[in-house]
């Protein structure tokens, strides 16, 4: 489903050269759960970034359910990500000024769907997470873990083949922590969604099918 | 996408509010001065009707000594005199409601029923040859007006459409200080100078010897010697003996008629300059401001799939919706202007102000918007969305 190949990232500024990634190799098969842990500072995000394809890699090949996306021009790669990608963060990156039900369909708005559909899509993705009768409230009157389950509604609403979570329960106690989990556990056994996922905490990491840890911008298992 | 933005603007209408009523009162101030700009300039589009290049113009103040016949007496050799400078293409009398002299002289009548009412200008037979007057229809006054039946009068273009308009009016006799019949139809006389409004305006005929013309104007030549002022001065002064007199230069007066327009026109433009380049200052520091503050969600719109050009367009629409609803509800005040006739202004201008003050204000807003929508466009989601 995923393919890296010898992808580096270098980050240049006009004294410092940076090597965020080195040379990383990893295949991830449709389906599969994977968890990157490593301290920080070690290239969890920027790997993540490439394999969300919101950065480019220095050297090396990033393969996307076959396709070759180096040649993409940026109207090809948004539309790809649209398609194709589901994103979680830790911050949630939820719009304040939207409520939930507009929080979620926003994917849909960059697509050729009407409106009625798209907010049929939505409230299903909420519906999902349990969250359907919250969809008029704002972002703001939501707990954390209750936000996070919204960014999980919106990540999944356009039926992505796989998600990239950014340590997705970083913000959340354990109880919340935990629910995030199950939900992502459960849209990965349900519906086959591949799920890449950055996180700290081992216990969570230990839920999914595999485990990478990367270390000063290499993979060391 | 037009309904999201419309939620989105709806939901931070608080923190638009401000962005809001600085332009709606942008566009008010710009409805005002176009207004009072094109109010003006209308008028003085309207040609003036008369010459005043090398046209002088001498108020005479006669004595009443000697006796009327006597004074006629030297009017007449005054025009004699002066007929003999060959610089001198035309001359005449009027009376003292001259060209910017600020004098008017307002009547009304009732003619069989009707008001009439107009201004009055009083002038002899070469008068409109002086002024180079353009006599429509009909003609202008001759010797044989002062034994005619009625007395002759000659009006003005806006006179004969407001009183008379697809009828022919030469010959026509009218209730005017008893009867009176109109022999002709003048272009425009705009005697009180470029910027001020052409009312109805009736000419009167009195023969130059007349005691009620003391005014007396002169039409030099193009190119004329300058030192002919001074002969045309010591004719008058030679011939009319002890009879003061002042001498104007009618171009001058123009200028200067004109010029207590123009310097309102230009002050009020220079404000508004001023104020828009604020405004438009204003609007560019409230939009990079928000776009730095947008910095995540503008991120997280292109990881979920938005292209550069649908962030660039998001930017360009919110703000040309902002500033639809700013120029609905500045209309809305504006719109009074008319609907209430406050002033006594064409409603075609009052259109022609919306329509300037709403083009100025878009093409501000567009020109402000483009730079901060263009920076947002090229905002890299792998780092907007980690800077929070």
């Amino acid at each position: 489903m995923i393919e890296l190949n010898s992808i580096s990232k270098v980050y240049r500024t006009k004294t410092v050269e940076t090597l965020a990634l080195d040379n990383i190799n990893l295949k991830v098969d449709k389906g599969e759960f994977l968890s990157v842990m490593g301290p920080s500072g070690c290239g969890k995000s920027t790997l993540l970034n490439i394999i969300g394809l919101l950065d480019e890699p220095t050297r090396g090949d990033v393969v996307i359910d076959a396709q070759g996306i180096s040649n993409y021009k940026t109207r090809a790669l948004a539309r790809f990500r649209n398609q194709k990608l589901g994103f979680i963060f830790q911050s949630f990156h939820l719009i304040n000024d939207l409520s939930v039900l507009d929080n979620v369909e926003l994917p849909l708005i960059y697509r050729p769907l009407g409106a009625a559909k798209r907010r049929e899509m939505a409230e299903e993705a909420l519906e999902s997470v349990g969250l359907k009768n919250r969809m008029k409230h704002l972002p703001s009157q939501l707990s954390g873990g209750q936000k996070q389950r919204v960014a999980i509604a919106r990540a999944i609403v356009g039926r992505p083949e796989i998600i990239l979570a950014d340590e997705p329960t970083g913000n959340l106690d354990s109880v919340m922590g935990g629910e995030v989990m199950d939900i992502l556990l459960k849209l990965n056994a349900e519906d086959a969604t591949t799920i890449v996922m950055v996180t700290h905490d081992k216990r969570i990491a230990g839920k999914t099918h595999r485990l990478i840890r990367l270390f000063d911008g290499s993979q060391v298992n | 996408m037009i309904r999201h933005l419309l939620t989105l603007i709806w939901n931070r209408k608080q923190r638009n509010l401000l962005l809001l009523l600085e332009l709606i009162a942008a566009f008010l101030i710009l409805f005002g001065v176009f207004g009072f700009v094109l109010y003006n300039l209308d008028k003085y589009r309207t040609p003036l009707g008369f010459e005043t290049e090398n046209v002088w113009q001498a108020s005479l103040f006669m004595t009443d000594e000697p006796d009327s016949l006597t004074r006629a007496a030297v009017k007449k050799q005054l025009l004699i005199n002066l007929r003999q400078v060959p610089e001198i293409a035309a001359v005449c009398f009027g009376n003292p409601v001259t060209p910017f002299s600020g004098s008017t002289w307002t009547s009304t009548s009732d003619d069989n029923g009707y008001e009439i009412s107009a201004e009055l200008v009083a002038g002899d037979e070469d008068y409109a040859q002086t002024f180079g007057l353009n006599v429509l229809e009909g003609r202008w006054f001759t010797e044989e007006d002062q034994n005619a039946k009625y007395s002759s009068l000659v009006i003005n273009k806006r006179m004969r459409d407001t009183y008379w308009k697809d009828t022919s009016v030469i010959g026509k006799v009218i209730q005017w200080n008893g009867d009176a019949r109109i022999i002709g139809v003048v272009e425009h006389f705009k005697y009180q100078g470029e910027f001020s409004d052409e009312n109805n305006l009736i000419f009167s005929y009195f023969p130059d010897h007349s005691s009620e013309m003391p005014t007396l104007i002169m039409r030099l030549k193009p190119g004329y010697d300058p030192s002919v002022e001074v002969q045309i001065s010591n004719i008058i002064r030679q011939t009319t003996k002890d009879w003061k007199f002042t001498i104007k230069n009618l171009e001058n007066q123009r200028i200067q008629n004109s010029r207590q327009y123009w310097v309102p026109i230009v002050a009020f433009l220079s404000i508004c300059g001023f104020l828009v380049f604020n405004v438009a200052l204003g609007l560019f520091g409230v939009l990079v401001y928000n776009i730095k503050k947008r910095r995540a969600e503008i991120g997280l719109r292109k990881a979920i799939g938005a292209h550069p050009s649908v962030i660039l367009s998001q930017f360009i629409w919110e703000i040309l919706i902002l500033t639809t609803i700013s120029v609905i509800v500045g209309l809305f005040f504006a719109i009074q202007f008319p609907l209430m006739d406050v002033f006594d202004v064409d409603p075609g201008v009052y259109a022609r102000a919306i329509l300037f003050s709403a083009l100025v204000i878009y093409s501000l807003v567009l020109i402000c918007t483009i730079y901060p929508s263009r920076q947002a466009a090229m905002v890299l989601p792998a780092n907007a969305l980690h800077e929070e």
